[in-house]
């Protein structure tokens, strides 16, 4: 039970990081300028993937 | 007679397509981020890996690959205002002018005009380019911009991004002046941008002084 309600905490966190990287993503995906480009790879993307890891640990830690 | 479908098409549906999946992944990162219990099930966890991991990543992989095919166009380019007078050079009434001379005749793609010369046609030159663009953006944001007529190529231009079009080409080939350096400039001992050659490229010190092309009536 426990195990579970931390796998959920997990699972929020990473859906709320996941959901402002690809808010970010999505902001600057139409933009030709430099600025959008970095805004993306700086911001948006270092989100996405801190939700994928943060995903990908919340499964390692409840199969522990 | 069919046409061809436009890049202007291919590019909006490449567009389409990525917003279209980045709001799929929203919603679902939503609905997990409402309700993560859900993931307690079979179906929950599957809904979680597709929302929290292949889309995610499928999104990003698209919009990064849209980003980079967006960075080859001219316009990308010139939305910095220190290449503004590059841009305008392009315009510039001189078939002595090799830029415009370039960009006017479409002798390169005139939406991708500063890349097909920039880039190099080498193995990685793509990623090259791209990090030189990177190491411009540092310089924009948090160095010190030089002038417009100050900027210089990192190294001396290399014959094999004109020759990549240009050799082998009948204008290229049938000029005795070409025949005559041929290796020379095949093995970039000399430079096609030798003084009294095509030395004028973009000029941008001296744009004030010069006639442009207003475009087609």
């Amino acid at each position: 039970m426990m195990s579970s309600s931390r796998m959920e905490r997990r699972i929020r966190v990473a859906a709320a990081f996941a959901m402002a990287g690809l808010m970010v993503e999505l902001m600057t995906l139409r933009g030709s300028h430099p600025t959008a480009f970095l805004v993306f790879a700086l911001a948006g993307a270092p989100l996405v993937g801190a939700s994928i890891l943060i995903f990908l640990y919340s499964l390692v830690s409840v199969a522990e | 007679m069919r046409r061809a479908p436009s890049r202007c098409w291919t590019m909006i549906s490449t567009d389409t397509v990525a917003v279209v999946l980045f709001l799929v992944s929203i919603a679902l990162a939503a609905v997990l981020l409402a309700r993560p219990a859900l993931t307690l099930t079979r179906e929950g966890k599957i809904l979680a890996f597709c929302g929290l991991f292949l889309l995610p990543i499928l999104s990003s992989a698209i919009g990064l690959s849209n980003h980079v095919e967006r960075s080859k166009q001219t316009t990308f380019c010139l939305s910095c205002h220190i290449m503004q007078p590059y841009g305008k050079s392009l315009f510039v009434d001189d078939p002595q002018h090799l830029a415009a001379a370039h960009f006017l005749n479409h002798r390169v793609p005139a939406d991708q005009a500063c890349y097909t010369c920039h880039t190099d046609y080498a193995l990685y030159g793509d990623i090259r380019a791209k990090w030189r663009g990177l190491r411009h953006v540092w310089v924009q944001y948090l160095g010190q911009p030089p002038a417009p007529e100050a900027i210089r190529l990192y190294t001396p231009y290399n014959n094999r991004e004109c020759l990549h079009c240009h050799l082998g080409a009948r204008s290229f080939e049938e000029s005795p002046v070409h025949s005559a350096m041929r290796n020379d400039l095949v093995s970039n001992q000399m430079s096609c941008l030798t003084a009294g050659c095509h030395d004028t490229v973009h000029d941008v010190a001296d744009l004030g002084k010069m006639k442009f092309w207003k475009g087609a009536p």
